[in-house]
């Protein structure tokens, strides 16, 4: 199979992603295999702040198991992913959540859980930040008060489909 | 680990910042802390991460419309917040709800308890290092919250009482189903205790931990397990009874040293009456109605429930209510108290006749625990100081509020 | 001195092992969303929507805007006009945040119509805030997607006709409300 005289046979198993027949060569962009890799270990935070870090909390217990999409919960910011904002943020709170988001290495990722966290819900008041999109870069937004184990597993299937999208996001140059 | 800062004051003592993001906290607690070593010198717990302005922002809402602001409170037993904040309002109209609504509001309170309980085991376990109650727990929590969805359509931010009874029936059906559920929670509790009550590593964990007197925690104003662990007798349901509780029997289970391992054994203890609660109130379920002729309607609140006529205007309510009349509801202050999982869980309202509470104080039971920490950890080790935050069962929702 | 034996034995943390070990053999209790959906209860609270009456094709909102004082959340905007041959109320505007929504249902218990519905339906995350602001026609659209995927015939929610309160104490819209089909809807 010599290159200049006929050019091997490329059979497309999906969009962006080709095999070479008669061998176990796949040719893919680099952006494609660094996204996958990202978005299948999406490691968040535990950082729980009010109600929605009780169904967080049951969204990674036995009924519904997050681990099956390789999200695991870390404890320190420096090994974490995505935060998910899970809780009423106050003026008090905010200053510490920049922080933390702070720590985490690029590329990071956030979701915002819950009525509290997406706008400030119920809770219009002196000491409530209105939306934690107020200080920090949201990438899905989940409603609900708070929302079912299952709403918070779709908008993290959600920011995989947003992270498979991504292109050129790695290297020095992202 | 926000703010994780240690620094040197003097050459014996170091200072450690504990939280607000700490998963051992329990929410968002902050502590800080003087050790000698290991051993705690002086911890001062610094709160109000959390503070949302609930007291406050129900002088705007109206007396349905601040309910589901209770739900937000403690929000792990949101059921027994309802059922606390409307009883007071029940008092302070002078209503009684029906039959019904009582035995159904005992149901869902004590199932509230079981799955507070259940919580707090899952997470004081885990950070004290049994990952397998975590998930056991959890799964049995889970089918808890199944429950509510069923009756209410929501799992954890309930809205289900209204001041005057029940918003919803409960069916025959679901309560065969909880029925059966119980003797399963029955067997499940055993489970627990085989894995922690004798385990070793428990044991040496737990025992002498956090020991406090009886008169110490009266005098610190403990309540609800924490304070029943040590010895005392004081137990709402019992001594104020609420609801259909004068109409069930239970037991209330007394610790005798006060250490975190018998308020542990206290709340398992507690987790089997509450299950066997639910089976007596099952059984000896009245018929009728679950809302009281005199409750006030969700949209205008008035004294008494009209009949709505066929040519009944949908404004008529609403224009007595904002011409901020005040005979809408009786004048007057009322405390009253239930007994929440974590406590004494008390509503304070003062009313000037308006649509709207004038000033509503909540008496938390987080809150008061809270201040118990620096008196518990005297003398313990760093990994001491997490158990104890466990053993109080804080949640930052309802001490900050 | 049996203590002791049991201490030396093990016995307190193998009588734990055995539990978890008997765990093994049990059904798993884990529930494989994307794929397994667990079945939502009747009168789950979830997305908000205004059901398409089945005889006008419309909305059934009258404009009376009880809903919009009930909401403690404050999420829910309405304007409208007055038809000056009728006399009737005509809905102009109907907004809801539903990012802002708490979700405690008290809209659709007090609409004396059954207008407006919280269906069951959960999977609306957004990656903006403004998907989530739903207007008229937004609203109507999610009735529209919640019925396609509904399974069962007729739809009726539960806050519609409040079991166990008396029948005379229910505006007359609740008393007996009627079942949305869903063959109808289609047509």
């Amino acid at each position: 199979m010599h290159p200049s005289t006929n050019q091997p046979e490329l059979i497309e198993v999906e969009e962006g992603t080709k095999i070479i027949k008669g061998s176990n060569v796949i040719i893919t962009t680099l952006d494609k295999v660094v996204n996958w890799g990202r978005s299948n270990s999406l490691w968040p935070l535990t950082f729980g702040l009010a109600c929605c870090a009780i169904e967080m909390m049951a969204a990674g217990a036995s009924h519904l198991d997050l681990d099956r999409f390789g999200i695991l919960f870390r404890a320190s910011p420096r090994q974490a992913d995505v935060i998910i904002i899970a809780g009423t943020v106050t003026y008090k709170m905010a200053p510490i959540v920049k922080m933390v988001y702070d720590q985490m290495p690029e590329p990071k990722y956030v979701v915002a859980m819950g009525s509290c966290a997406c706008t400030g819900g119920i809770f219009n008041t002196y000491s409530t930040v209105q939306g934690a999109d107020q200080f920090l870069p949201v990438d899905v937004y989940v409603p609900g008060c708070p929302p079912r184990p299952e709403a918070l597993m779709y908008g993290l299937i959600k920011l995989q489909e947003k992270i498979m999208k991504e292109q050129g996001r790695w290297g020095s140059w992202k | 680990m926000g703010q994780l800062e240690i620094e040197k004051i003097s050459d014996t003592t170091f200072v450690l910042q504990m939280g607000p993001h700490h998963p051992a906290t329990h929410g968002v607690l902050k502590l800080w802390c003087e050790f000698e070593g290991e051993r705690v010198i002086n911890i001062k717990p610094d709160v109000g991460y959390l503070h949302r302005g609930v007291e406050k922002l129900s002088e705007s809402k109206t007396y349905p419309g601040a309910m589901t602001l209770t739900d937000r409170l403690d929000y792990i037993s949101s059921m027994t917040n309802n059922i606390g904040y409307c009883l007071t309002v029940e008092r302070l109209m002078g209503i009684e709800p029906p039959r019904r609504a009582k035995f159904i509001r005992t149901i869902v309170s004590e199932m509230t308890r079981l799955s507070s309980h259940l919580l707090w085991l899952a997470t004081h376990a885990l950070d004290i290092g049994a990952m397998t109650v975590f998930l056991y727990a959890f799964r049995e929590r889970e089918q808890i919250l199944q429950f509510f969805e069923k009756i209410c359509g929501a799992r954890l931010t309930v809205s289900y009482p209204r001041i005057g009874g029940v918003r919803v029936d409960i069916e025959k059906n679901v309560l065969d189903e909880i029925d059966k559920f119980m003797d399963e929670m029955l067997r499940r509790v055993d489970e627990y205790e085989t894995l922690l009550t004798e385990n070793r590593i428990w044991l040496s964990r737990t025992k002498g931990v956090g020991q406090i007197t009886a008169e110490e925690a009266v005098s610190l104003g403990l309540t609800g397990p924490a304070l029943r662990g040590s010895g005392v007798y004081y137990d709402i349901r019992k001594l104020m009874p609420y609801d259909a509780y004068p109409e069930v029997e239970f037991e209330v289970p007394l610790g005798e040293n006060g250490d975190t391992y018998d308020r542990y054994l206290c709340r398992i203890r507690e987790m089997r009456q509450s299950a066997l609660i639910v089976k007596q109130c099952i059984e000896k379920m009245p018929e009728g109605e679950v809302l009281s002729e005199k409750s006030p309607d969700i949209d205008i609140p008035h004294q008494g429930k009209r009949k709505i006529e066929a040519g009944d205007s949908l404004w008529s309510g609403f224009i007595a209510f904002s011409q901020e009349k005040h005979d809408l509801m009786p004048k007057g202050e009322i405390y009253s108290a239930i007994e929440a999982p974590k406590g004494e869980l008390g509503f304070y309202i003062v009313s000037d006749g308006s649509g709207r509470p004038y000033r509503m104080r909540v008496r938390a039971p987080s809150f008061i625990h809270i201040s118990a920490i620096p008196k518990l950890c005297e003398g313990h080790l760093l990994a001491d100081v997490i158990a104890i935050i466990g053993t109080l069962d804080i949640v930052m929702g309802e001490a900050d509020r | 001195m049996n203590n002791l034996l049991k201490k030396i034995l093990f016995i307190d943390l193998i009588k734990g092992l055995l539990i978890t070990f008997k765990t093994i053999f049990t059904t798993p209790v884990t529930i494989r969303y994307p794929k397994q959906k667990r079945p939502l209860e009747d009168g789950f609270r979830g997305r908000h929507a205004f059901v398409r009456d089945p005889e006008t094709g419309k909305e059934r909102c009258v404009a009376c805007t009880k809903c919009a004082q009930v909401c403690p959340s404050q999420c829910i905007y309405i304007d409208y006009s007055i038809n000056s041959e009728t006399g009737a109320r005509v809905l102009t505007k109907y907004e809801i945040d539903a990012l802002r929504c708490i979700f405690c249902g008290y809209c659709e218990e007090v609409c004396p119509v059954n207008a407006l519905v919280l269906t069951e339906f959960f999977e609306y995350a957004s990656y903006t805030r403004e998907d989530n602001y739903f207007n008229k026609e937004k609203l109507l659209s999610n009735w529209d997607e919640f019925i396609r995927q509904y399974e069962k015939t007729e739809y009726l929610n539960k806050f519609w006709h409040l079991p166990g309160i008396g029948r005379d104490r229910l505006p007359i819209g609740k008393r007996e409300p009627k079942a949305v089909s869903k063959k109808e809807e289609s047509q």
